[in-house]
């Protein structure tokens, strides 16, 4: 039985004695909070009886709604699937609207920002917009009538709570337009409602709320579209009727808005046509964080530390906690600062299987839900603020750090170098490469993607410029100390930096200006390891990489990942049905292949956020007609006799454009604009694929690059994989937007496999595990290639900061190009027909 | 006058309805059997790929009404820099070409088949059952190092045989079809598709 299989049908007795627990507590918490609330139910305003959800019951614009989920609003965690929902809707109707449709608008800044309709709610695709009756919006409980007004009701929860702090953050709390910035140097660009950056540029957000999805909800970024399901094995049981899922989907809709703030509005002049994204892979560290954020936008509307109790928890067991006292978890966590879930160890931590390590982007988003409702309590005690206040400051820390984080423009704020005038301070450089891909697109989504080490320095950043700083109003007139702060990110584990990094990542800049460290007393439990502890697995009988070349699985990898836009197009020297996939367990010509390098924690502690790299970086030096391997790096690799660039003459301090020692500002970029406050062009600095291959050179057998193996068989140039154009890739190239493979977590003295390890064996494969390449059909056998991979991982001690400077302060963007942040690992194989 | 008003009106409609028609495209099947067919193009190896207007329940799954809703082209701020009425984007100094009498070098023209060439290659890796439609949102003309790319944005939607969909933005060049960048996709909250990769070398 499949694990999604055991999901539906699955009955956790023991859970749902802990959920009772739960909902005692929480009626008690709800009997305080609500003045109609039932003492006997915890029911929350809802009618005892049911009442006649009709027209002739309720004023004009108005109806009843579930005020929560069926769940909470009867007390009963074991509800069945036959109830009567008449039954617990609000005694009290309430507005829901006076258009003629399902749809608010936005109100911007004055004359800016106005939005006529910014979100809708709708049954389908297919069906008409609902109507009111006589203007009133009250229809039976068990209708899809119904079913559309409650979804929008809770949709507009989010968006009105949304609107209201985004406005007060521009106006009183942030205020972009004063120069030098009034409290701290926000990331909300001046033009947020000229260029209706806070709201995705002025698009409708959709909420499906019957769109016939089974067991799922999901937001679909590319359409700002949100689908409602409903259950297979209830399908009258609907994921509109939980107004936790509703937040939790409008929360990933408005982190798309927040990530997209500066890319949409930043006042570099700039017309960016692409969008940041909220996670890029099956797997990664950005969409998992995605998810904890998604969690506490329930929390953020209604204050509960549990999300999905009805729609996903009662029959898919697959509700999340966001507290550690939530009685699903295991027996040993609590809020106490010694015993809260942490980074890395509970990345694979399912409360609903707790047995289980396992790898889904949902699961680590805990690790954030939990640190931010502790820090919403550490701040009602320590500034005196209401639940509702702390929230606000927290999602004003949000809107901050991914307005930053996403920010294509690369400018971070609108005052990053001064009043109104800004330079590359984030994500590199904003400018297309030659194959046209914006290079702050791929630092964000490749290069320095977000994970828990970026999230949390930016939430330390700007939690700390709001609530620490003397004299800011953050705190009600205290300072929040900035060693609560400290602390209270390390017993998450996540005190994952050496310093707050105000000054960013320029070329020139990055070390410029203030750059606050935390203190290191405050690190207890998080846990830095060096990258030079990361290796292949040498230990016997292991295989220092997983090799994939089964053609059914390939043209199942290839057909996802282009239809998720990962992957673009293959070589055309591939044919599309990939007739040359043999299944051999070896690399061999004509092959589309993945390779999932081994890695090996050589730690005694655990690793998070693995990530191995085979992107092209700036490790060969042009010499002549030739581009030799560089040996400065780490690994010493190649020999001076094994074809090593020739370096004699290089200063290693001071190095010269064009040298081994001089890492690109440019990533290499013949297309970008230079000069000025931006880098000299670089015409002898070009990035090179991370594979060599061996060839015979005046008697000697040297590393070179694909080009010399073209020249020495004769192959025509455009017979490269990349054509005439991409010679140095010519035989065995990674595909682009494939070429990165992430593991959640690997224990100490341990492989993945093994870290994920059940009693049903090792965890299988997916796509965000492995790295994908093109072998040309033109492969000699018996060619051997030398993969020269970057590998890292997010509580990595040296992957990040710079250990050789004083101040600790971060690599700059343009380092990322090299090989400084990364352990350097090869893999080396012959191909065979 | 009242001809002249009832042209415009013609022409209006016609525009609106161009830019809110959807594309959906096939590797030829059984389907051609059963429904009208509306365009049929042959890809680079031989096989038939074939159009047919979208059922109600394609449009329901792979939520269509949004494109229509969210026709990127009506949103632009209205200090956009536009040229031949597309707007200006790609490396900074782009701004400047918003005038029409600088002149810029292009590197295509816009090829009327581009969607079909899109198309193909968006299918170029799919088996025959999975279906895609391409919806365009905005026309571009991307500037870098003084010359001009005229490019399309479109939303790509693949549905596949067993109910699976997926969704992204792109950026498609006008003359050749090519997808040059992407963006966007779907968060599902319960994941439905895995692929499951053995390796072989064990």
């Amino acid at each position: 039985m499949t694990r999604v299989e055991t999901l539906a049908v699955i009955n956790h007795t023991l859970s749902k004695l802990k959920l009772t627990a739960l909902l005692l507590a929480t009626s008690t918490v709800l009997f305080g909070c609500l003045g109609s609330s039932s003492p006997q139910t915890g029911r929350k305003n809802a009618s005892t009886s049911g009442v006649a959800n009709t027209p002739a019951s309720v004023a004009e614009f108005q109806g009843r709604v579930l005020a929560d989920n069926p769940i909470i609003l009867t007390g009963n965690p074991q509800l069945g699937e036959t109830i009567n929902l008449n039954a617990i809707l609000t005694s009290k109707p309430v507005t829901i609207t006076d258009r003629e449709r399902l749809e608010a608008g936005c109100d911007g800044l004055g004359f800016d920002g106005f939005i006529s309709v910014c979100h809708q709610t709708q049954p389908d695709e297919n069906s008409l917009p609902l109507t009111p009756i006589s203007k009133r919006w009250a229809f039976d409980a068990n209708s899809t009538e119904f079913l559309q007004v409650n979804t929008f009701y809770h949709q507009k929860l989010v968006v009105d709570k949304y609107m209201n702090l985004v406005r007060d953050m521009y106006t009183t709390k942030s205020q972009p337009t004063v120069a030098p910035p009034l409290n701290y140097q926000t990331s909300l660009p001046v033009s947020l409602f000229q260029k209706n950056a806070h709201w995705l540029g002025s698009r409708t957000l959709i909420g499906y709320a019957n769109c016939g999805e089974a067991d799922n909800a999901f937001f679909d970024t590319s359409k700002f579209t949100m689908c409602m399901g409903e259950l297979s094995q209830f399908p009258h049981i609907k994921m509109g009727h939980d107004g936790s899922v509703v937040y939790h989907e409008m929360g990933h809709g408005l982190t798309a808005v927040y990530m997209n703030m500066r890319t949409i509005g930043s006042n570099s002049n700039l017309i960016i046509a692409e969008r940041s994204n909220i996670g890029y892979a099956f797997y990664d560290e950005a969409g998992s964080i995605n998810e904890g954020i998604a969690d506490y936008f329930s929390y953020y509307i209604n204050g509960r530390t549990h999300f999905g109790e009805w729609a996903l928890g009662r029959f898919l067991n697959a509700s999340r906690p966001m507290t550690e006292d939530d009685p699903l978890h295991i027996p040993g966590l609590s809020t106490a600062v010694e015993e809260r879930i942490n980074y890395p160890d509970f990345i694979n931590y399912d409360p609903n299987f707790p047995d289980e390590p396992f790898e889904d982007v949902h699961l680590p988003g805990m690790i954030i839900s939990h640190m931010l409702t502790t820090f919403n309590n550490d701040m009602q005690a320590v500034c005196s603020m209401t639940l509702t206040q702390a929230n606000d400051v927290i999602m004003q820390i949000l809107i901050e750090l991914y307005a930053e984080l996403g920010d294509l423009s690369s400018t971070a704020s609108d005052h990053s170098q001064g009043a109104f005038t800004s330079h590359y301070t984030i994500n590199h450089y904003p400018e297309y490469d030659q194959h046209l891909r914006r290079l702050s697109e791929l630092w964000v989504s490749t290069v320095t993607p977000i994970n828990f080490r970026s999230f949390s320095q930016k939430f330390a950043k700007y939690a700390y410029q709001i609530l620490s700083k003397d004299g800011k109003p953050g705190c009600n007139g205290f300072n929040y100390p900035v060693d609560y702060l400290e602390q209270m990110l390390d017993s998450y584990g996540l005190l994952l930096f050496d310093n707050y990094n105000e000054n960013g990542n320029h070329y020139s800049l990055g070390h410029s200006g203030t750059s606050r460290m935390i203190n290191p007393i405050n690190r207890v439990k998080s846990v830095m390891i060096s990258k030079e502890l990361i290796k292949l697995d040498d230990r016997p009988d292991s295989a220092p990489a997983f090799i994939f070349d089964g053609r059914a699985d390939l043209i199942n990898a290839v057909e996802v990942l282009q239809a998720g836009g990962a992957i673009k197009e293959l070589s055309t020297q591939i044919p599309a049905d990939l007739p040359y996939n043999n299944g051999n367990g070896a690399i061999s010509p004509g092959e589309v292949v993945g390779i999932a390098l081994n890695v090996y924690n050589d730690s005694n502690s655990s690793m998070g956020g693995v990530q191995v790299l085979a992107n092209d970086w700036d490790h060969a030096k042009i010499d002549g007609q030739n581009k030799k391997p560089c040996n400065i790096f780490s690994d010493a690799w190649p020999l001076d006799s094994e074809g090593a660039a020739d370096v004699a003459t290089e200063d290693p301090i001071n190095p010269l454009e064009g040298n081994c020692h001089f890492i690109t500002r440019l990533n290499g970029n013949p297309n970008a604009t230079t000069g000025g406050t931006r880098p000299s062009s670089e015409p002898n600095e070009e990035l090179h694929p991370a594979c060599f291959v061996q060839v015979e050179e005046n008697g000697a057998t040297i590393w070179a690059s694909q080009d010399k193996l073209r020249e020495n068989l004769g192959l025509e140039a455009d017979k490269c994989l990349g054509g005439s154009s991409s010679k140095h890739d010519c035989f065995f190239r990674a595909i682009k937007g494939a070429e990165s493979s992430r593991f959640s977590r690997i224990d100490p003295k341990k492989n993945w496999g093994e870290t994920l390890a059940t009693t049903e064996g090792a965890p299988t494969f997916q796509t965000s595990n492995v790295m994908f390449f093109e072998a040309s059909p033109d492969i000699p056998p018996g060619t051997t290639f030398n993969c020269r991979f970057r590998a890292r991982f997010t509580n990595c001690k040296d992957c990040y900061t710079d250990q050789s400077r004083a101040d600790l302060d971060d690599f700059l963007d343009y380092e990322y190009s090299g090989g400084k942040p990364f352990k350097i690992l090869h893999y080396q194989f012959v191909v065979i027909d | 006058m009242k001809q002249q008003k009832f042209f415009i009106l013609i022409i209006f409609i016609a525009g609106a309805a161009s830019i809110l028609s959807v594309y959906h495209w096939v590797l030829s099947d059984e389907k051609e059997k059963q429904i009208p067919l509306t365009g049929k193009i042959v890809d680079e190896k031989k096989r038939t790929i074939a159009s047919y207007p979208t059922t109600d329940e394609e449009k329901k799954t792979v939520l269509l009404a949004s494109q229509k809703v969210n026709q990127l082209k009506k949103f632009r701020a209205k200090d956009s820099p536009i040229r031949e009425g597309r707007l200006l984007s790609g490396n900074l100094g782009h701004h400047a070409y918003a005038d029409e009498s600088l002149k810029l070098p292009m590197q295509n023209r816009p090829a009327r088949d581009w969607k079909d060439k899109a198309l193909g290659r968006l299918l170029k890796h799919q088996r025959p059952t999975t279906k895609v439609i391409l919806a365009p949102t905005d026309e571009l003309i991307l500037v870098i190092k003084g010359e001009g790319r005229y490019v399309e944005e479109v939303n790509v939607s693949y549905l596949f045989e067993d109910g699976y969909r997926t969704a992204f933005n792109a950026l498609v060049d006008s003359q050749t079809g090519e997808i040059l960048n992407t963006w966007g996709q779907v968060i599902h909250e319960q994941r439905k598709r895995k692929v499951t990769l053995t390796p072989t070398n064990l």
